[in-house]
């Protein structure tokens, strides 16, 4: 009976542990996988391993990921415990308020502590600004800087801020299962305070702090949340790296470096294990190396060594900050906002050994997206790639820095029929990057009939087949462009009109899901029969699924152009402009129309783009492929760009996307 | 002269007002004001269109906070049972997934439960997708399990559900045995020892084990968009989007989070009144 019950109770555990460790063991497996799919198994290598550690974007969020967690882990263990020895020895009202507040951080949903930190620093650095420069004012001795912005040290004090309740809670109720006697007795027989912390209290507590300092360290690390909202644009978490990749395609590099660290706690942990089991087999004589320590620290000579090794270690970790923060400073950087996927990566690095600036690139879901970024402040970047229409927004907003063309030579290569466009008549603002058109994507094999118009988005036949933008720009001009209205139209009963049509749809079941990036995943793997995305991305998701098919529909549709802009008071001027001019050359342009398979802007670069091809792949371009990468004038005679929304039209638009979300 | 251990406390004490209690008070004042800066209560009187979203968020969230309860309670139960060496070893199993991004471990669900995906071409290769569609007269292609709200539950449970064992483990495995024994020489039967002893005992980790499931499911958005396929918005997803997606409007995401917030505080409060005040569980 007893024998059966345990079979019983170990196999619900192992369903337990199976449930939780299946997708984990997927990733694995798929991280020596010779081909990029999740899904399909080609092969076994270590080549993603290999690239992975040429890959610096992934690299260095790693860095930042191991140092925020371990710096946060080491301040909040030594804080959180004596915060938890200050909060046990305080009267019990006191204690029960405070301990209130401490688990605030833990109660709280992460979403709202990130935005509410966000919002604090934010409002902190625009006080700290006018601070600063009353003070340089008044006196020359000192001079403060006067401008502060989020980032490493902002990141660092978020994740100190919610890990030290962790700590609290764990050496807490060890305390309170100390002997109250033990303290007093000892500082009776004559131990300072300190003494009595070292022999009497630290003793007893230990196993809370190590669970403590665990538990923060682990929360750290799975942090993805608050450090979106508190990291600002200059250091990104592996979490954020991730975030960023999950909308597109997580390469396997990400599956691999998961598989690493997983693979290094699982051996330090076992480790651990097996010493703690070795040490309890052989008994109490055994005593752990730092019992020993505490007791040598006690002799006389102790003392004297115990203040030295504090003053070292006091000086030791501030020197590591200084050289840390001056190591960042030292090296000129360029701050980057584009979207996913939307540069071909070896640029990077090619730029960055050419000049010597490191490029901190992050990305942005969408034009929205970023003006949301820009707004809270959590986004300080030096150059963003916004669209048209957005562009226009943000110079009617004067947060747009003037260009200076001097140092963009490249700027002659641009083709004079992108130059001085509606969003930038005078060119004074901009460097365009890419364009192309908006159009609907489809796999001829779930379909019935080639796809012409935009009637198919909105069509019962293909219920929960079917992927809408979750944009409310671009979703909002399927509808209006089906209605044969005008994309930029403010005519509220039209846009109304166009809502419903999207409304009901939603609501009759027509749409799986609502995807920016995602739909790369979706259609590729055969998952939704169609969507409606941009045209370049087309040729990339054809690579991997042969039966998709493009079409710019009948009724119409969206142009677009992305263009280069750095934002106003951005603090890296120089390098921004290095960056434009470095991008706007022939051989980036051509790097990043055979990666992205958008339009380039540059004249050289569109005419060569076949001959390249041709050079590279060693087959020829297609007339019908070009076509798509760079719409002939009578596709593009019937597409309309984007104009800038006036704001009550912009109010109506964000009401009405939220509530085509309820 | 004995120096006080309470002053320990006040660095933390002007840490928390400034880093926890003031970015609080401005996210309150933020849900009082408009977008020029002056007083409104604009923001609240548009909360009664949300209601669909505050109730759909809280019925996903309370059904996978259950689940996790009836799932993490005997996986507790019975690794506290154990013996030491195993209860170790689970702890680390337990912990050790959290060491891999939660965004990794929900994405790889993805290539789980698409319709494409693992699970639907086992169905597939197994013969059971041809056995369900005979037996219902169907004429499936696949079962669809993404993008429904099934998988948004599953993806809530699946990443908190070590939230739930390891409070509950915490209290459990500390009971005083004496009072098991106690029970059962007073002549209690083994339901009645679990129901009227360890049960009531192991109430905080409970309380502790529901909170910590709770408040991150209500108020996910990262797990909603990968497996829930956005076209209805959770809580966090409406709280992000004001904040951080396509319809900027911080003073009405700070309402939003301000009434999700106190909800959430009224919930805890009435559920702690049957735990015990004091004694807190702890995760570990």
């Amino acid at each position: 009976m007893k024998r059966r019950n345990r079979l019983g109770s170990r196999a619900l555990m192992a369903l337990v542990f199976l449930f939780l460790y299946a997708p984990i063991f997927l990733l694995i497996v798929f991280s020596f996988n010779k081909g990029n799919s999740n899904i399909v198994w080609t092969g076994f290598s270590l080549d993603w391993y290999k690239s992975l550690f040429q890959n610096r974007l992934i690299m260095r969020s790693v860095y930042t990921t191991l140092l925020v967690s371990l710096l946060a882990t080491a301040i909040a263990t030594v804080a959180g415990t004596f915060a938890a020895i200050g909060f046990y020895s305080l009267r019990r009202r006191t204690r029960t308020a405070l301990n209130t507040v401490n688990s605030i951080p833990m109660m709280n949903a992460d979403i709202v502590t990130g935005v509410a930190m966000c919002l604090f620093f934010v409002a902190f650095f625009t006080f700290w600004g006018d601070f600063s420069v009353w003070f340089n004012s008044v006196q020359r001795v000192v001079v403060l800087p006067e401008r502060l912005t989020l980032g490493f040290g902002t990141l660092l004090i978020a994740h100190v801020t919610f890990n030290i309740p962790y700590v609290i809670l764990s050496v807490g109720p060890k305390l309170r299962q100390m002997d109250k006697n033990l303290v007093d007795a000892a500082q009776d027989l004559g131990c300072t305070w300190m003494q009595a912390f070292w022999k009497v209290i630290l003793p007893e507590i230990k196993p809370g702090i190590a669970s403590g300092a665990l538990t923060a360290f682990t929360m750290s690390v799975d942090d993805f949340i608050i450090s979106y909202f508190t990291a600002g644009s200059s250091s990104s978490t592996l979490a954020m790296t991730i975030y960023g990749m999950t909308k597109k395609r997580v390469t396997p590099e990400i599956n691999a470096v998961s598989t690493l660290l997983f693979v290094t706690v699982l051996a330090l942990l076992v480790i651990v294990n097996l010493r703690e089991a070795r040490a309890e087999r052989s008994g109490e004589e055994r005593r752990p190396i730092s019992r020993k320590l505490t007791q040598m620290l006690d002799t006389p000579k102790g003392r004297v060594f115990r203040r030295g090794a504090a003053v070292v270690l006091t000086a030791s970790f501030l020197i590591a900050v200084v050289l840390l923060t001056g190591a960042t400073n030292a090296q000129p950087v360029v701050n980057v906002c584009s979207w996913g996927e939307y540069i071909d990566e070896d640029l990077i690095t090619q730029f960055e050994e050419e000049t010597g600036i490191a490029v901190n690139y992050q990305t942005a879901e969408s034009n929205e997206a970023l003006y949301s970024l820009l707004k809270s402040g959590a986004g300080d970047y030096d150059v963003i790639v916004p669209s048209d229409y957005m562009i226009s927004q943000l110079i009617e907003e004067d947060m747009l820095a003037e260009l200076d063309y001097s140092r963009i030579p490249n700027y002659g290569l641009i083709s004079d029929r992108f130059k001085g466009l509606t969003y930038d008549p005078q060119e004074r603002y901009t460097v365009p990057y890419a364009w192309g058109t908006v159009g609907i994507i489809y796999n001829t094999s779930m379909v019935e009939e080639p796809i012409t118009s935009w009637s198919a988005l909105f069509d019962d036949r293909y219920a929960g087949n079917v992927l809408m933008f979750r944009n409310s720009r671009d979703a909002m001009a399927t509808a209006l462009s089906y209605l044969g209205y005008s994309l930029n139209t403010t005519d509220e009963s039209e846009l109304r009109e166009a809502f419903q049509l999207l409304k009901d749809a939603k609501n009759r079941g027509v749409y799986q899901s609502f995807v920016m990036d995602e739909i790369f995943q979706k259609l590729e793997g055969g998952n939704a029969a169609i969507g409606v995305y941009y045209a370049g991305d087309y040729l990339t998701m054809l690579e991997n699924n042969e039966d998709l098919a493009f079409v710019v529909p009948e009724e119409g549709s969206n142009w677009f152009m992305d263009a280069m802009c750095v934002l106003k008071n951005a603090p890296n001027y120089e390098e921004a402009m290095a960056w434009i001019n470095f991008i706007a050359s022939t051989e980036a342009n051509l790097a990043n129309m055979d990666y992205l398979w958008y339009a380039s802007p540059n004249q050289e670069a569109l005419e060569q783009y076949p001959a390249y091809y041709e050079e590279l792949y060693g087959e020829e371009l297609g007339q019908e492929a070009y076509d798509i990468i760079a719409a002939p004038q009578e596709v593009l005679d019937r597409c309309e760009a984007y104009l800038v929304l006036p704001l009550e039209t912009r109010k109506l638009y964000n009401d009405l996307w939220t509530e085509l979300g309820i | 002269m004995k120096p006080k251990l309470s002053r320990f406390a006040i660095p933390y004490v002007i840490w928390m007002a400034l880093f926890v209690v003031a970015p609080i008070v401005l996210v309150v004042v933020y849900a009082f004001s408009n977008d020029l800066g002056g007083f409104t209560l604009e923001n609240f009187s548009k909360m009664g269109t949300y209601a669909v979203v505050f109730g759909r968020s809280f019925k996903l969230a309370l059904i996978a906070t259950l689940i996790c309860l009836v799932i993490g309670y005997p996986v507790s139960y019975m690794m506290s049972r154990e013996g030491e060496r195993f209860q170790r070893a689970a702890m680390v199993l337990i912990m050790l997934p959290m060491w891999i991004n939660f965004l990794l471990r929900t994405y790889s669900w993805m290539s789980i439960l698409e319709n494409n995906g693992l699970l639907n071409q086992v169905f597939q290769k197994t013969g059971l997708l041809s056995l369900y569609n005979s037996l219902f007269g169907t004429s499936l292609e696949y079962f669809p399990m993404m993008n429904t709200q099934g998988a948004v539950v599953l993806g809530m449970v699946y990443n908190y559900l070590p939230f739930m064992i390891l409070p509950i483990y915490s209290v459990i495995v500390k009971l005083d045995g004496s009072l098991v024994e106690a029970a059962r020489d007073l002549g209690a039967d083994g339901v009645n020892v679990f129901r009227r002893v360890i049960l009531p005992l192991s109430l905080p980790g409970v309380l502790s084990g529901i909170t910590m499931v709770f408040v991150p499911s209500v108020s996910t958005f990262a797990i909603s968009k990968m497996l829930g396929g956005g076209t209805d918005l959770l809580l966090g997803d409406l709280i992000e989007q004001q904040f951080l997606g396509g319809a900027y409007n911080p003073q009405l995401g700070a309402a939003i989070s301000l009434v999700m917030m106190v909800i959430v505080v009224v919930c805890m409060v009435v559920m702690n009144r049957f735990g015990e005040g004091e004694e807190q569980a702890v995760i570990l």
